[in-house]
């Protein structure tokens, strides 16, 4: 079991984060399919927080 | 912000997107980043709110979070008045780890061969796109680019 969290743990620490949910903006070209993976796979991502809570 | 990204692709930052984080409680700030923007906007779930959860401590009000092309935190910063010191905060980190895109090379090994070719067929028939496979810059990765790739590899 401690080994699990210890894993768990360092994946949190090394990153990787991850989501697919799908582009709502008519004018985007990626409109409609799920970003950021797999749609932007091979790109650096920035991600803009316009808003908060 | 489609603005900068403009930028950025001029300055040679081709494999690199800013995607708009809304929240599914705020219609009028989603609709408003999508009258003024055409990048990418997803929905994060209020109240849980889990991709604002997945990005702490780094995400706030008007941030930008980058992260490297296997998902890595690389750098963040506040971006309400987007102004000459947070866009080369920006470029810094992107000259740090900006890795040239090689066109026609699906999997990113420096490579162009059979397994770019099965990587561009799987794009087609899942109706995917992926820059690295847009061979001739039409944004659809179809037939057209899977000849370009078989061609550079015949010859």
């Amino acid at each position: 079991m401690k080994i699990f969290k210890i894993l768990f743990l360092l994946s949190c620490l090394l990153g990787n984060y991850n989501y697919s949910l799908e582009d709502y903006n008519e004018t985007s070209p990626s409109y409609g399919r799920n970003v950021w993976e797999p749609e932007y796979l091979n790109h650096i991502t920035m991600h803009y927080f316009a808003t908060q809570g | 912000m489609s603005n900068f990204q403009n930028e950025l692709k001029n300055d040679g930052y081709q494999n690199i997107v800013i995607i708009g984080i809304g929240q599914t409680n705020f219609n009028a700030s989603n609709n408003s980043f999508c009258a003024s923007s055409d990048l990418p906007l997803v929905m994060d779930s209020f109240p849980n709110l889990p991709i604002r959860q997945q990005f702490l401590p780094y995400y706030d009000s008007h941030s930008i979070i980058i992260l490297d092309y296997d998902g890595n935190y690389i750098g963040h910063t506040d971006v309400t008045n987007l102004g000459v010191s947070e866009k080369n905060y920006i470029r810094s980190v992107l000259e740090q780890f900006y890795q040239e895109l090689i066109l026609g090379d699906i999997n990113g090994d420096t490579l162009i061969n059979i397994q770019d070719v099965v990587l561009a067929v799987n794009l087609v028939l899942n109706t995917q796109y992926d820059l690295s496979a847009d061979m001739n810059d039409d944004l659809i990765v179809n037939i057209l680019d899977i000849i370009q790739i078989v061609n550079i590899i015949l010859e």
